[in-house]
């Protein structure tokens, strides 16, 4: 619960201020109808107009403080809720980088992008919408009862047990039977969500299949749920509401019941009665914004829940690799002995395997889908560490190297490269940050797609989102325009002609090996289906 | 909705008199406490009263809300569909997507609270003034003169904001594209060692996001002051007049009192409208862009363009085995495309005549038997044929493809897919098969033999088109279309 807190909660002075302005914005809600109302009683008794003017310049005051007080109290607890999240977001991607690729399937990565958009948005309503509402509320009901407390004990005491009832019963009791609504509201939504995107990504497969009004059908199905889960919640808001009206009326009448008797036995002046009946009056007025508090907080719990998940799980021990300090100065050869490699939680995929590689060598690893050549990319780059067996690079082991010497010496193009929204020059500067845009257009030209972007608007050329501007062809020859500018001394190729037809994969795979030759160091690794494609490399080992 | 408005409006104005009556009799009159009684019992059947109003409406309300975001969201999805593809394909899905979820959510406040809250205020303000002026014509006055300032100010911040709400989705929609790109491409950013540099991008991006809305805050909540400005000072200045007044004895006590209780009920509608107004604004936006898509799809027509160029050079004969081949990017999936429709052209087929097979593998999250079929009717025969044609040897039906097809191979994957269209091929009997690279991901003695497959079915008198650049489908043609670029 703390931790749940914790994760949201802005420990700032910003928000500290942020919330000492908004008790004053509610103090100055109940002064403004305090002064109005001792105004109008004593105007009553028709003293000489001087002895009036303190509480006019007080309900002048008041008025514009309750206006005034009320912007500042939003824009600064916003500023210091969004602070928050900014700094949320980062730590959270941090927390993610060494699950990715292989520590989180595929199947949770929509899972966990839910979580890191929604949920943490989610967390700035902890200060918005709980914290404030409900710090504003207890201070201005504890100043109005110790107040009223100095005039008539026995009203202050009367206003506290309502108070006490609205807090601990109206306020519960709403949120309590919103509160399994609420649950399955989100889990409705999620499904919305993820209906929703399948339809919009796939609509082509819908559409040529006649799925899409079934599709359609789900949709709208899921919608009745939410519906019906709505009704019932509404149901819920509407007695929150009621009994918050009821026990502020009730506040009001008692107050001005107790105060009429006391000033019938002359115990309370009765000047005093208007300003005794019309505090609790505005204290509930107060209140009310702290209603929808519980429900607030339990939709940030959770998200704040499924967050601290996130950040407190364990990094599986082959998402581990252990990492030295010490840099690969010249790659001589690697060596995978007796190599076990498993995805964390499984069975091995790899077991017992061997393979050497040495500096301008390059070797093909061929084998049927499944058979776990992609887990073999994954542990070269040391994204997977070895359940058993040994690594070696040079004739030492791994763990001796440091992370960014292994990822300046091995490379590695993805069957499925991630094409960013961005343009061409963008997408290639990943690799080389300082690459000039002539070494861009060079790359481009090594791997046959220096034409298609010098006709559209060269490295400006906008490759949109998922790459959907470009062919899949293009876009694997782009991850490896990509791959040769970062210059890996080994470079695995991870199905790379997939989406490339025959010729121009021979072509591209030539030309791969022709920049290994030249470079006479540059060895590389085809994982490959295609027994042909395989012959292509100096040496075939099969998996 | 206006029969509760005004219920609820009567039993406040009980209250504030009964209130008043009370004050004013013990304080003044110094009656004693048993006429006190009866006040209190009037004011609280009042309340009771009140309460219920309330239940009742924010009940009526909220139902309402729900049933119109799904309402609107259901015509979207089918105006979504009837626009089709080549629409799609000039929008950002992610957007499409927020605006669908999220964006729609919007529209809960707006009908939930704005709107009621906009007729409420239309039916209550002026009876409470009418009420008040029955009382006391200046105080009458003073709220006359002063409210209609606050639509005047709201209309113009309205105006000033309207196109800052619009920042404000659109930075939303940024913020979201950035964190789905960062996140789907992590394993390519550790590959060039760019992750954790993107740890501060990420920062930055967020704190870009964040001094946006702030200045976007800035304004909106300008009009929330204003109102409440407005609102507060006109019931200062209502009660000092009635205090001078009073000393002068222009006006009684009960008067002075009940007007002070009215005056902030007059303004409380309207208040709560600009408090819903920075919530409604971003719904009115949302619903705008929802209407706009369905007024677009309702608009219109069934293109008849003509297809492209090279679908309209090539012949295809039935009873063969036809292959399209060429270098990638020459269009050969386009092809396939604009004989579907899906480029905005009139499509040459019906549906019902056509399997195609795309390029990219969908599956969704089911069986492997759900993936094939696709409906709840299987035909057992058409099934077990589908799965032989497609070398899908090595998969259960019941097998769960996991989201994204985490618990199967590419291989796999692309098996399920070719297995689906031999399906619909053999259950609707079509006359034309279109399969696009049906073997990229098979290993060559699968791929053999789902070329025999095709073979087979154009043997039977099916139109058999394959695009493909792997060796032994081409071998295996009839006829070879070769695109070349451009």
């Amino acid at each position: 619960m703390r931790d749940e807190i914790e994760i949201g909660l802005p420990r700032t002075r910003l928000f500290g201020l942020g919330l000492v302005v908004s008790a004053l914005q509610g103090l100055s809600a109940v002064a403004l109808l305090a002064a109005s109302a001792w105004l109008i009683s004593r105007a009553a008794e028709q003293p000489p107009v001087m002895y009036l003017m303190i509480a006019v310049v007080g309900v002048r005051g008041f008025a514009l403080g309750r206006a005034g007080f009320r912007y500042g109290e939003r824009l600064l607890l916003h500023e210091a809720a969004f602070r928050k999240i900014s700094e949320t977001r980062p730590r959270i991607f941090e927390k993610l980088i060494p699950f990715m690729p292989a520590g989180l399937g595929a199947q949770k990565r929509g899972d966990t992008i839910t979580r890191v958009g929604a949920d943490v948005d989610e967390l700035q309503n902890l200060p918005l919408r709980v914290i404030s509402p409900i710090v504003q509320s207890t201070l201005v009901s504890v100043f109005s009862v110790i107040g009223l407390g100095f005039l008539l004990p026995s009203v202050a005491l009367a206003l506290l047990l309502f108070l006490l009832a609205a807090f601990f019963v109206a306020m519960p009791l709403s949120g309590y039977i919103s509160k399994v609504s609420d649950l399955e509201r989100a889990s409705v939504n999620a499904k919305l969500a993820s209906q929703s995107i399948e339809l919009l990504e796939h609509l082509d497969v819908l559409t040529a299949y006649g799925w899409l009004s079934p599709k359609l059908k789900n949709l709208s199905e899921t919608d009745e749920v939410l519906n019906r889960i709505n009704k019932r919640k509404s149901v819920g808001i509407g007695v929150g509401q009621a009994m918050f009206s009821l026990l502020a009326t009730a506040a009001t009448l008692v107050s001005a019941l107790i105060g009429a008797q006391s000033v019938s036995n002359f115990e309370l002046s009765g000047v005093l009665l208007a300003l005794i009946t019309l505090i609790p009056m505005a204290v509930f007025d107060v209140l009310s914004n702290a209603q929808p508090a519980v429900s607030a907080f339990r939709a940030y719990k959770s998200s704040a829940k499924r967050i601290l998940q996130l950040q407190n799980m364990q990094l599986p021990v082959v998402l581990r690799p252990g990492f030295g300090n010490q840099n690969i100065s010249h790659f001589k050869n690697l060596n995978l002995i007796e190599a076990e490699v498993s995805y964390p939680e499984s069975e091995p995929v790899l077991q017992d395997f061997n393979f050497e590689l040495n500096a301008g060598e390059t070797i093909a690893i061929q084998g049927q889908s499944g058979s776990g050549k992609t887990t073999i990319a994954l542990a070269l780059l040391r994204f997977l560490d070895l359940s058993s067996g040994s690594y070696q690079i040079n004739g030492y082991d791994v763990a001796e190297y440091s992370e960014s010497g292994i990822r300046k010496t091995i490379g590695l193009v993805e069957q499925d490269p991630k094409i960013f929204l961005g343009n061409v020059r963008a997408n290639l500067l990943i690799a080389d940050p300082g690459a000039s845009d002539v070494e861009l257009w060079n790359i481009l030209d090594r791997v046959g797609l220096k034409t298609l972007f010098a006709d559209r608007q060269g490295l400006d050329t906008e490759l949109g989102e998922r790459g959907v501007l470009i062919s899949g062809g293009e876009a694997q020859r782009l991850a490896l325009a990509r791959a040769l500018l970062a210059d890996f001394e080994v470079l695995v190729l991870d199905e790379p002609t997939a989406n490339v037809d025959q010729n121009s994969a021979f072509d591209l795979v030539s030309d791969l090996l022709a920049a290994a030759k030249f470079n006479s160091k540059r060895a590389i690794v085809l994982i490959t289906h295609d027994v042909e494609l395989a012959k292509l490399a100096d040496k075939i080992q099969v998996v | 909705m206006v029969a509760l408005a005004t219920l609820g409006t009567f039993a406040t104005a009980v209250i504030a008199w009964q209130l008043s009556l009370l004050i004013t009799n013990t304080f003044i009159e110094g009656s004693s406490i048993n006429s006190s009684w009866n006040s209190v019992l009037i004011a609280g059947f009042a309340g009771i009263f009140k309460a219920l109003v309330i239940w009742l409406q924010e009940f009526v309300s909220s139902r309402a809300a729900v049933q119109v975001k799904i309402e609107l969201r259901g015509k979207l999805f089918k105006s979504i569909g009837q626009l089709g593809l080549n629409w799609l394909n000039k929008n950002s899905i992610a957007e499409i997507n927020l605006l669908a979820t999220t964006g729609l959510d919007a529209l809960e406040p707006y009908f939930a609270k704005y709107l009621p809250q906009l007729i409420y205020t239309a039916l209550v303000t002026p009876a409470l003034v009418i009420l008040v002026w029955s009382q006391d014509q200046l105080s009458a006055i003073t709220l006359v003169a002063t409210l209609p300032l606050i639509p005047i100010f709201m209309i113009l911040i309205g105006w000033a904001t309207s196109s800052i709400q619009q920042q404000q989705l659109d930075s939303l929609t940024k913020l979201t594209q950035h964190f789905l790109e960062v996140l789907r491409g992590l394993p390519t950013l550790r590959i060039f060692n760019r992750a954790k540099s993107q740890v501060q991008i990420i920062g930055e991006v967020s704190d870009q996001y964040r001094i946006k809305t702030m200045k976007v805050l800035r304004v909106t909540f300008l009009s929330g002051f204003a109102l409440e400005l407005l609102a507060s000072l006109s019931v200062a200045l209502i009660a000092v007049s009635i205090g001078l007044r009073l000393v002068d004895g222009r006006i009684s006590l009960l008067v002075g009192l009940f007007v002070l209780l009215l005056a902030p009920e007059v303004y409380l509608p309207i208040r709560q409208v600009g408090a819903n107004f920075h919530a409604a604004a971003e719904g009115a936006t949302a619903s705008q862009k929802v209407l706009d898509i369905i007024d677009e799809a309702n608009r219109s027509q069934p293109q008849t363009v003509m297809p492209q160029s090279t679908s309209t050079q090539m012949e295809f004969k039935s009873s063969n085995f036809n292959v399209i081949t060429g270098v990638s990017g020459s269009g050969k999936s386009t092809i396939f495309r604009s004989l579907l429709g899906f480029d905005g052209s009139a499509p040459t087929f019906k549906f019902n005549d056509v399997a195609w097979m795309p390029q990219k593998t969908f599956l969704f999250n089911g069986t492997v038997c759900e993936n094939i079929i696709g409906s709840d009717v299987v035909d057992e025969n058409a099934l077990s044929l589908a799965l032989t044609y497609a070398a899908l040897d090595d998969l259960k039906l019941e097998d769960q493809v996991g989201e994204d097809s985490a618990r199967i191979s590419g291989g796999q994957a692309q098996r399920i897919s070719l297995a689906r269209a031999f399906y619909r091929a053999l259950t609707l009997k079509t006359q034309y098969l279109l399969f696009d690279e049906p073997v990229s991901s098979l290993d060559d003695s699968r791929g053999q033999q789902v070329v025999q497959s095709l073979k087979e079915f154009a043997k039977s008198g099916a139109t058999v088109v394959a695009i493909s650049h792997q060796r032994y489908l081409i071998d295996a043609a009839d006829y070879v279309f070769e695109v070349s670029s451009a």
